[in-house]
């Protein structure tokens, strides 16, 4: 059975672009283990955001090659959800000097889906995903 | 003002010219930090380990030490040098703001020579802005800040958070006691020569 990673921001910079040996090593590490590097859609977001100080990382070569994926959102209807969001959100608040609310949406993925690209929506839930 | 200056007050304008023109000069900041780090070296030291030209070494250890942040340890030849300490706080007029230079930040420029992201960010917010990236630096190496705060904080997108940060790690732990944590991509123990994986 193989594995499924939650991959943020800090991966997909540290990798580089797909001529740079981290690069690569990932893309060995995940078809070797037949492992796949899930995004939430905000994550999506940030990489590919249109910033022009700076090089976007080759999230879109990831997904062609297909070892990296899109999630769908999270249902917050779900209690399991909803109990977990409410749980780090007192944790942040408990070791944050800043307001709760505002160390929830800095640090945590926003739940919003106006305007997303195309490239960043799935519609595949977290649990399942993609497969060669 | 000037008939109360007096030979302090002129020290400290000049330690502050002499350390505004590192800051100016990344080849002379990454001169500065290499020997901060190596304790003592030789102009021939300065030449192998950093790739500079001998006319280049000389004349940048000649002006560091004119500039009197570099002393002359041994005078015997090959000569020694060594970095002086350097810690200024610039405060502005108003005491509203203030940022301190220290060698952590004068390393973070010297490697705008080598590193895209730090010269890509200065050129966009400044040495200041660096500066106040290198607390954000600190910052999340402690695990108190991620990037989404600190692009909250500074109105930046934060995938240019998050490049700067990465891009300062390595200043960090050269010159702050944190400990490392979590993983590097550095320990995926993936042999880079079997090239059909990479087709």
């Amino acid at each position: 059975m193989s594995a499924l990673h939650i991959a943020d921001t800090g991966l997909f910079v540290a990798m580089g672009q797909p001529s740079d040996s981290r690069y690569k090593a990932v893309r060995r590490f995940a078809r070797r283990n037949d492992d796949t590097f899930v995004l939430l859609e905000l994550v999506c977001e940030e990489l590919t955001v249109d910033d022009p100080d700076v090089e976007n990382p080759p999230v879109d070569a990831a997904i062609d090659e297909g070892w990296a994926t899109v999630a769908a959102p999270l249902e917050f209807s779900e209690p399991v959800v909803s109990r977990m969001m409410d749980g780090v959100q007192r944790y942040i608040a408990n070791g944050d000097d800043r307001p709760a609310d505002a160390a929830l949406a800095a640090s945590l993925p926003s739940i919003s889906v106006r305007g997303r690209r195309p490239r960043c929506t799935s519609t595949r839930p977290i649990s399942q995903p993609a497969r060669e | 003002m000037a008939h109360t200056a007096n030979r302090a007050d002129g020290d400290i304008v000049q330690d502050f010219l002499s350390v505004a023109d590192l800051l100016e000069e990344p080849q002379l900041a990454q001169l500065y930090a290499y020997l901060a780090r190596e304790g003592e070296a030789t102009v021939q030291d300065v030449m192998d380990d950093l790739e500079f030209a001998q006319g280049t070494a000389y004349s940048y250890v000649n002006r560091l030490v004119d500039a009197g942040v570099v002393d002359v340890t041994d005078d015997e030849q090959p000569r020694q040098y060594a970095a002086r300490e350097i810690d200024l706080t610039v405060t502005t007029a108003a005491g509203d703001r203030e940022y301190t230079i220290t060698p952590a930040l004068i390393d973070a420029v010297g490697r705008r020579e080598t590193d895209a992201d730090i010269d890509t960010y200065i050129d966009r917010h400044g040495v200041a802005g660096l500066a106040t990236a290198l607390t954000y630096a600190v910052a999340r190496e402690r695990g108190e800040v991620t990037h989404r705060l600190m692009a909250e904080d500074l109105d930046i997108s934060p995938l240019a958070a998050e490049m700067i940060l990465q891009a300062l790690r390595p200043v960090v732990h050269e010159h702050y006691d944190i400990e490392e944590s979590g993983a590097g991509l550095d320990e995926l123990d993936i042999d880079d020569g079997d090239a059909a994986d990479d087709a």
